[in-house]
Parts: structure tokens; C-alpha cells; sequence
């Protein structure tokens, strides 16, 4: 069996560096768009370096990857759900 | 017994087990993805919504993401261990995850505590960002409900995590697990690196963004 042990490593130290930068990111005066999708961007990176490198994800087949990824876009579908209420207001 | 079933060709060496478990994971997704797309839908139809860091502890929880992303390290170095036959790798490692667990449990629950028992300080934070009172409740307007509903639904996972690696670290003790049956500890691998995945997209929804 392969040994994994350094990606292991490099991917733990590169989530830890993506996350420093995320919290340094919040402490700046960036406009808050670009702010917003800069954090989304680091997040999914981290999302998907823990589901492909942690979960082995990278060395499983296409049929298991695709059947994992493929609910996806029926989140997408809920969001697109609530987008209609976002104009009602919800406080109590 | 300790048999596992492989899935099929198109799945390659995955056995049922594993199969089944990330089925369970993509509805656990799915569950987490709505709680957050309501939060996301109450909080831009809010007049107002604070500023994360003028209430929450980014720091600690910064620290708290560093830790569970270590404790990912740790769950597949176990795993690495257990396929090379290493009984002593898989059981350290295993209670290094547990500890990294209950640390993280601690820590959130040291930050709950804080902000229902209240002070003056998260008071003044509290007045600032438009709510009254020093506690900050799960009644503090939607703010403290989406605050409250979607960690306290990833503490019970972290939770049962930790429950869940237990089990399979006193079994690990016993010598159940060796290079030849080690279905159970990456399954239970898996659960847990998708609670670290839940976290990072939490910690940015919640405390950064």
C-alpha cells in the first residue's frame, strides 16, 4: 500500500495556512464583496482539500465521486427556493 | 465477525460499509446545507446583522478550526497505521483524535457558558450591535437563533464523533483492527473528516463572513 504520510502533512499545514489567512483577511479594510468571495473561495479550497485528500475522495472511482458530488446541485436548488423569501422580514 | 463486502467493480475496492456511510453523509450534508441557507435567507432579510467579530471570539474559534484540522491529521495518520499493521500508531492516534474532540467540545462549550451567563463587556458588544441585555441567548433575536442552531447541530456531531472514535479506539485496544480488517476505523474516519469539512464551511458563515 502506498504511503500517504507527507500529502497528509502538507495538506494539514496548508488548511492551517488558508485559515490564518482567512482570519487576517477579516482584519483588513478589503471592500466586502471582494471580502465575501475571497472566503468563499478559501472555503470551498479547504473543503475540498480535506474531501479528496482526508477522505481519499482523489483515489476512489468516478461513479462513487460523481454520486457524491451530485447533490449539489439541489442545494443550489434550495437556495434558489429561498431566495424568494428573502424580501419578508423574519424578526420577532 | 469481521467480514466487509465490496460494493461492486464500479466502486472499485469501496465496500458496503464505506458506500453506506458516505450515502449517510451526503443527507447529512444536505441537512447542514439547509440550516445554512436559512440562516444566510433570514440574515439578508434582517433591517440589521452584527458584525461577527464585535460579538463572537474569532481567535478562539480560529484556534478551535486549527484544532479540528489537526485532528483530521491525526484520524488518517490512525488509519495509516492500522493498514500497515502498526497496533500502536492506530491507538495513539486514535486518542489524540479523541482528545483534539473533547478540546473542541471544551472550548465551545467555554464560549456557550460565556455568553449565557453574560458581562458587561458582551453587554456593551451586544448594545452595540443593536440588542439589549448582557447575555447573548438563543433568543437573541435571528441572530443568536441561526448562531446557536447551526454550532450547537455541529457540537452534537463533533460529539457523537468522539463517542463514535471511542468505541472504535476500545476496540483498537483489544486488537480488533489490523491490516487485513480496517473497514470499520476508515468508516468511522470518514465520519469524522466530514465534520471537520462542516466546520470550515461553519467557522466562515458564521464567524468570518
Amino acid at each position: 500500500m502506498k504511503d500517504h504520510k507527507k500529502d497528509y502533512f502538507y495538506n494539514a499545514a496548508l488548511l492551517t495556512i488558508i485559515t490564518l489567512l482567512e482570519v487576517w483577511i477579516v482584519g483588513t479594510n478589503l471592500d466586502r464583496i471582494a471580502m465575501v468571495t475571497i472566503l468563499m473561495a478559501f472555503t470551498i479550497t479547504k473543503m475540498m482539500l480535506v474531501a479528496l485528500i482526508y477522505m481519499h475522495l482523489r483515489y476512489e472511482t468516478k461513479l462513487l465521486r460523481r454520486l457524491i458530488v451530485l447533490p449539489i446541485p439541489l442545494a443550489l436548488f434550495f437556495l434558489w427556493g429561498v431566495v424568494y423569501d428573502l424580501s419578508f422580514n423574519w424578526t420577532v | 465477525m469481521n467480514q466487509t463486502l465490496t460494493a461492486g467493480k464500479s466502486f472499485g475496492t469501496a465496500t458496503t460499509g464505506k458506500l453506506g456511510m458516505w450515502l449517510f453523509l451526503v443527507m447529512d450534508a444536505l441537512t447542514f446545507i439547509t440550516i445554512l441557507i436559512g440562516g444566510i435567507a433570514l440574515r439578508y432579510a434582517a433591517p440589521s446583522w452584527p458584525q461577527a467579530d464585535v460579538i463572537l471570539n474569532v481567535p478562539l474559534t480560529a484556534f478551535n478550526t486549527f484544532l479540528l484540522i489537526c485532528t483530521s491529521f491525526t484520524m488518517v495518520m490512525a488509519l495509516n497505521g492500522v493498514q500497515k499493521n502498526d497496533q500502536k500508531s492506530l491507538v495513539k492516534y486514535l486518542g489524540l483524535t479523541i482528545l483534539g474532540g473533547v478540546v473542541f467540545l471544551g472550548i465551545q462549550v467555554y464560549e456557550y457558558y460565556h455568553f449565557i451567563v453574560g458581562n458587561q463587556s458582551l453587554g456593551a458588544a451586544l448594545s452595540a450591535s443593536g440588542f439589549s441585555g448582557e447575555k447573548f441567548l438563543p433568543s437573541t433575536g435571528m441572530y443568536g437563533a441561526v448562531f446557536y442552531a447551526t454550532t450547537s447541530f455541529h457540537g452534537l456531531h463533533v460529539l457523537s464523533g468522539v463517542i463514535y472514535l471511542f468505541v472504535i479506539f476500545l476496540q483498537s485496544k483489544k486488537g480488533v483492527y489490523h491490516s487485513g480488517n480496517y473497514d470499520r476505523v476508515e468508516i468511522a474516519g470518514l465520519f469524522w473528516h466530514f465534520v471537520d469539512l462542516i466546520w470550515i464551511l461553519v467557522f466562515t458563515l458564521i464567524y468570518l463572513v
